[in-house]
């Protein structure tokens, strides 16, 4: 075997301190070693080239680059084999400069290491194996779950890329919570105003063709890996065809069935066959089938008769499932708020006008259960309002984290009660304020300049009791930070609850396989560089399902999960498999079943008929811990074998 | 206590104490740093006077040896003694230092860039994640030698592979106590946690563990 | 004088074990009789030291040779006997990977005298006499052989054919290799492990097995485990997944973990490295995942008190072929 050893001078940052000569007489006459050339600055365009004229020359079996540091140049000098047709991976680069030139003081003592490091290193690449990147076709379609801001905005960039968009709802209508909302902070837009554009692109926009949505839906099961996943999807019936339905209403009318409406929090009712709400997308009814005669026996046709389209509702519509071929999935499905009635000496649940944040949102909706007046239960205007903030927030007991986006909802309601009750007097009740970023500011100054506004700053919800009295008067005693003690009486109190994980986040993350963190929400692939990746290749995740935040943070996430699906599905590109992967030797393996779990990418299977495990090497990132892991050394990691780190240990004690 | 209109802000005492604190844990650092000195200095003093107490020991020993030789019944088990060579080189003990590809090797590339001197005993061979390092590599450089053994890997949470230097630290647990079985010294085998930020923890480790695997002496993993 | 081909089977450092499992084979000993003559066994038949040096060099077609090399007579005799046979056999635990007997080189020489010979409290030695290599008596001297300091296995000491593990090995195994020689089909390389299975003891394990995660270790007496699933995914340091296979699962089966007697799997050099390697991998990391770095060796020692001797339950059989074959010399 013949291994060309290349010695980098690097300027003079090695040479200064490494004796290359006395380095290059000893390297020669080890077993193995071809030859041994010196280059002035290897890295540079020429010292590239002399490198790979040389290569060419000298047609080495395997490469020892004496250098910088691997993670400077290591990918320069693949590179370079590569066009000069050898194997990159025949090559090992030994780090002279950071790790011996640059930290060691006397040139003997330099010189001694410099051999001994080339000895590990020759006696490795010996071992080195040439490794080919495998590829495979990808599905470029992509799955989206959940229809609020981050899913929608993720469909348009995707369709606009003509990348065909599956998005699949759980609810009857699509746009997430923020369509719900009158006014959105910060800047006090309409909502649906705001939200509807978007839906109408969706929907019928110029690429509305590569998307489609299917509401009422839910995931039931998911095969396969990033570039090629197959999705089971279950569509509950709606019994209306939303392709036909004009949305006239006529069949609401005709419904003799009331019940609690949910979207509004059971604050008012609906009929069994109803809109989501008044303007929800698609414009299309839909009949809850618990609450519908039909369900009981009866033989009620009044919403069929009542339509004007023949065959817009559809008695006999029934649960389907739906297959969908995709590359990449993105989870999108939002949050929910924390139960307040766990914070009992708060009254939410036993005392009436004790409402959460998004009871008052829909308070404040015209299509919610007043009109979008502010009233209390009895009808009347109330007169003081107290706001508290980070309910179950910053709070061991319930909520470490600070939700980030209820502050401005606190701010955004005592803007509304300003333009709506003018003269009534509000309390914000908080522990801390946040207001960061270029636009959050105004809202908060302006809840502050309001001359009707007060602010207590308390230490913990416990310090905090709502009391009423026989006519009703509800009186809030507490204590603040400094300790003083205080009382005030209040019409209507609204509560800011944290932000908490969906109800399926777990299901999803057992589903999919998603890791959670420790509050429950999808967890990152990195907090800081990458937020959107799950530790699931090809799963993404965007918007308040993996950390609280406002719709900027969702629409952001969704559309950056969008490029990142974009760049890596690209039609007619294939899945480039990297070779640095773990790979199971099937007939020395057991089946003992030891490495399964130990893999943070689920790259590891388990086969039952075979009973055998087997490595997915899409999924796998070459960490190497299960082939560790494996009592029967029948895992190899490649370019970390055994043999290869073996010989390398061999190699620096000799 | 209800302020109308005013701005909540942190007390400036607040900052002040903050300040403090930083100063008083700067201080605390000097200190180790201080502390670190005079540690290495006492090392050095204790083993010079550990090196001539083992003389005189030797030297009882081997007449000792003389004396039980010229008598017939043996009723002690013998203590042989090889004959002791006086290097005049200092014995330089060899080490392997498995370090993952992300986090400890960045670290030591980091005591690189800021040029920060250490001693030229450690071979390091670097694997792609901790998690990678099977102890039969750690039995082996032994085996192959080696004096001492270092695994550093990434901190807690910051495994580039989420959890492999987790399960590195578990089986180090294990191996520390088997070492120990076969008579091989805690300090001959080390693992530590280093960030791809802190070259000036690696330099330190590096010159610790050197400097203990000296004072140990050299390691002989035998067949006989 | 017979034409059958000459066997010999030899005890060095052992237990008798293997002689059993040579017995074990019940009325196939027939056969073997009928088609060999076994010509030295000193357990079972009569024959001496002086007869095998007699023989011409490989005038023993086979020697099963259990046992390790503990002292100079076991050394002597693997050495007379290599010369004596074509095909060496390295048979049972002891003989290839140094077996129980190798656990010794966990003490010095000296730590296992005063064991045996003085300290304990069985022993009745106020002059501490302990063995000597030359005793002069009256009628002249006295040698006993040389108690070496470290045990060491037959491939260690001579040029070996094949090896064939277990503690002892299986009958059935043994049948096999006999009748591979008889049926003159060509053998297996040198240097092979035979009459073995494929992989580790957990293929041939019929206890149902899944995805592995341990939040304990159970020593056996305190727990009872359930009859049907993996001893190892119930707490109990079960050696299976790093032992070659070849007997059958015969441990586990009956409920016991295995210990390991067929030694490290093909391609591993380190049995214990390995129970390591797997058991550092599969103990729940979810607990020392948001736990302050300096908390997770006292966390996670404490769920290994229940392994109390590392070296005793991973290189039960194999400690004298293991990477660190005891302990170092100071
Ligand atoms: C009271 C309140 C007021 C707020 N006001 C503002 C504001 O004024 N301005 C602002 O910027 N932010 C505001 N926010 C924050 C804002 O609501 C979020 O930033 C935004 O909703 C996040 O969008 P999303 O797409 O991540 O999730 P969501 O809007 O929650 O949408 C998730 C969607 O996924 C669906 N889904 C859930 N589970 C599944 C499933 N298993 N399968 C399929 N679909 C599923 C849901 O039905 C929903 O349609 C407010 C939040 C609250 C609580
Ligand atoms: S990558 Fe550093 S320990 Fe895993």
């Amino acid at each position: 075997m013949k291994v060309g050893v290349y010695l980098c001078e690097c300027g003079t940052n090695i040479t200064e301190k490494v004796d290359l000569d006395q380095v290059s007489a000893t390297i020669s006459e080890l077993d193995n070693v071809g030859y041994v050339s010196k280059i002035g600055l290897m890295c540079s365009y020429d010292g590239v080239s002399v490198f790979e004229d040389d290569l060419q020359k000298q047609k080495p079996d395997r490469v020892v680059v004496a250098a910088c540091s691997p993670r400077d140049h290591e990918a320069t000098f693949m590179k370079a084999m590569t066009k000069v047709g050898i194997n990159q991976y025949l090559m090992q680069m030994v780090n002279f400069r950071e790790q011996l030139s640059w930290v060691t003081e006397d040139k003997q003592a330099a010189t001694d290491k410099a051999i001994v490091m080339l000895k590990g290193a020759i006696a490795r690449v010996v071992q080195q194996e040439a490794l080919e990147k495998k590829s495979i076709t990808m599905n470029n379609d992509v799955l989206i779950i959940g229809a609020g801001p981050a899913g929608l905005k993720a469909a348009l960039t995707l369709a606009e890329a003509d990348r065909k968009v599956t998005i699949i709802e759980k609810s009857p209508m699509i746009g997430g919570l923020p369509v719900r909302y009158e006014e959105l902070f910060p800047k006090m837009e309409c909502g649906p105003c705001m939200l509807e554009p978007i839906e109408h692109e969706i929907l019928h926009g110029d690429h509305a063709e590569n998307i489609e949505i299917i509401t009422q839906a839910e995931l039931k099961e998911v095969k396969g890996f990033y570039g090629n996943f197959i999705a089971k999807i279950i569509k509950a019936p709606r019994y209306v065809d939303t392709e036909i339905c004009i949305g006239c209403a006529e069949c609401v009318g005709a419904c003799p069935v009331s019940v609690k409406n949910p979207m509004n929090s059971n604050m008012n009712e609906k009929k069994a066959m109803d809109f989501t709400f008044f303007g929800a997308l698609p414009n299309a009814t839909y009949i809850d089938y618990e609450a519908c005669l039909r369900s009981k026996g009866e033989s009620c046709e009044a919403c069929k008769t009542a339509c004007p389209i023949e065959g817009a509702v559809i008695f006999d519509d029934k649960e389907e499932i739906i297959e969908k071929n995709v590359g990449a999935i993105l989870l999108a499905i939002g949050t929910q708020l924390y139960d307040a009635t766990l914070l009992p000496n708060l009254g939410y649940g036993a005392l009436k006008d004790v409402v959460t944040s998004y009871e008052f949102e829909r308070i404040l909706s015209s299509g919610g259960p007043t009109g979008g007046q502010i009233l209390k239960s009895n009808g009347d205007i109330p007169k003081s309002i107290a706001i508290i903030h980070c309910v179950g927030s910053l709070d061991e007991n319930h909520k470490s984290y600070c939700s980030g986006t209820c502050c401005q909802t606190g701010f955004k309601f005592a803007h509304e009660l300003h333009h709506k009750v003018g003269e009534s007097t509000i309390t914000h009740f908080y522990k801390q304020l946040v207001f960061p970023g270029k636009s959050d500011y105004p809202l908060y100054k302006n809840a502050m300049n309001n001359s009707h506004a007060k602010f207590v700053n308390y230490l913990s919800t416990s310090d905090i009791n709502v009391v009423e009295n026989k006519k009703g008067v509800k009186t809030i005693s507490y204590k603040d930070v400094s300790g003083i003690s205080g009382e005030i009486e209040a019409d209507m109190i609204i509560l800011l609850p944290a932000t908490i994980p969906g109800l399926d986040n777990e299901s999803l993350s057992s589903l999919l396989e998603v890791n959670l963190d420790k509050e429950g929400f999808f967890e990152e692939l990195h907090g800081l560089v990458d937020s959107v990746r799950s530790k699931v290749k090809g799963i993404f995740v965007a918007g308040s399902c993996q950390s609280p935040t406002d719709i900027k943070g969702a629409v952001n996430q969704g559309v950056a999960a969008a490029g990142y699906m974009l760049s890596g599905l690209v039609p007619g590109r294939k899945l480039e498999i990297e070779p640095i992967v773990a790979e199971v030797i099937e007939d020395k393996c057991a089946g003992c079943h030891v490495c399964v779990l130990v893999c943070p990418y689920k790259a590891i299977q388990f086969n039952e008929e075979t009973k055998k495990s087997s490595i997915n090497a899409v999924l796998c990132q070459g960490c190497g811990t299960c082939v560790s892991a494996c009592p029967a050394n029948a895992i190899i990691g490649h370019h970390f074998t055994k043999e290869e780190i073996y010989e390398e240990i061999r190699g620096v004690l000799s | 206590m209800i302020s109308k209109n005013k701005q909540p802000s942190v007390p400036d005492n607040d900052r002040l104490s903050a300040i403090e604190n930083s100063i008083s844990n700067l201080e605390q650092k000097f200190e180790a740093i201080e502390n670190g000195y005079t540690n290495v200095l006492n090392v050095t003093k204790s083993l010079a006077e550990k090196i001539g107490a083992l003389k005189d020991v030797l030297s009882d020993k081997i007449n000792a040896n003389e004396e039980r030789s010229s008598t017939h019944e043996v009723s002690q088990p013998q203590v042989i003694l090889a004959p002791v060579e006086v290097k005049s080189k200092q014995y330089e003990p060899k080490i392997v230092g498995f370090l993952c590809n992300w986090c400890s090797y960045a670290g030591a590339d980091k005591a690189g860039s800021a040029q920060i001197p250490y001693p030229t005993n450690v071979r390091i061979v670097k694997v792609m994640c901790s998690g990678r390092i099977d102890p039969e590599f750690i039995l082996k450089a032994f085996q192959e030698g080696a004096d001492g053994v270092m695994i550093l890997a990434c901190h807690p949470g910051d495994c580039h592979y989420k959890e492999g230097n987790y399960r590195a630290a578990q089986r180090y647990q294990m191996l520390k106590k088997l070492l120990n079985q076969y008579g091989i010294e805690q300090d001959r085998c080390y693992f530590d946690y280093v960030s791809a930020g802190e070259g000036e923890k690696f330099v330190r480790l590096i010159t610790e563990t050197v400097a203990k695997v000296k004072s140990l002496g050299p390691l002989k993993v035998l067949v006989e | 004088m017979s034409k059958k081909p000459k066997i010999a089977m030899y005890w060095a450092s052992a237990c008798g074990g293997c002689e059993v499992s040579l017995a074990n084979v019940h009325e196939v000993l027939l056969d073997i009789d009928a088609n060999f003559e076994l010509v030295f066994c000193p357990c079972l038949v009569d024959g001496k030291i002086k007869d095998v040096e007699a023989m011409d060099d490989g005038e023993l077609l086979i020697t099963f040779f259990n046992g390790a090399i503990r002292n100079s007579e076991n050394e002597e005799m693997a050495h007379l006997l290599r010369k004596k046979t074509k095909i060496l056999i390295a048979y049972g635990a002891c003989s290839k990977d140094g077996g129980i007997p190798a656990l010794a080189n966990l003490s010095s020489k000296e730590e296992l005298f005063n064991t045996v010979y003085i300290n304990n409290p069985s022993i009745d030695n106020p002059k501490g006499i302990i063995p000597q290599r030359v005793t002069i008596v009256e009628e002249g001297e006295l040698r006993i052989p040389e108690f070496y300091n470290k045990v060491k296995s037959l491939g260690q000491t001579v040029d070996v054919d094949y090896f064939m593990p277990g503690c002892p090995p299986e009958p059935d195994q043994l049948i096999n290799v006999v009748n591979l020689v008889l049926s003159g089909a060509e053998l297996p390389p040198k240097g092979s492990v035979i009459g073995v299975g494929k992989t580790t003891v957990c293929e041939e394990c019929s206890r149902k097995k899944s995805d592995k995660k341990i939040s304990r270790i159970y020593r056996t007496y305190e727990i009872i485990p359930d009859e049907e699933t993996c001893l190892l995914e119930q707490g109990i340091v079960c050696m299976g997944i790093a032992t070659r296979g070849g007997c059958g699962g015969l441990c586990p089966n009956v409920n016991m973990p295995c210990t390991g007697c067929y030694g490290p799997p093909a391609g591993v050099d380190d049995q214990g490295a390995k129970m390591i390697g797997a058991l550092g991998a599969i103990i729940d990391i979810a607990a020392i995942k948001d736990m302050p770095e300096e908390d997770i060796p006292d966390y996670v020692d404490n769920i290994l008190k229940s392994i109390p001797d590392y070296a005793g339950t991973f290189y039960k059989f194999s400690l004298a072929t293991a990477l660190v074959n005891g302990r170092v010399n100071k």
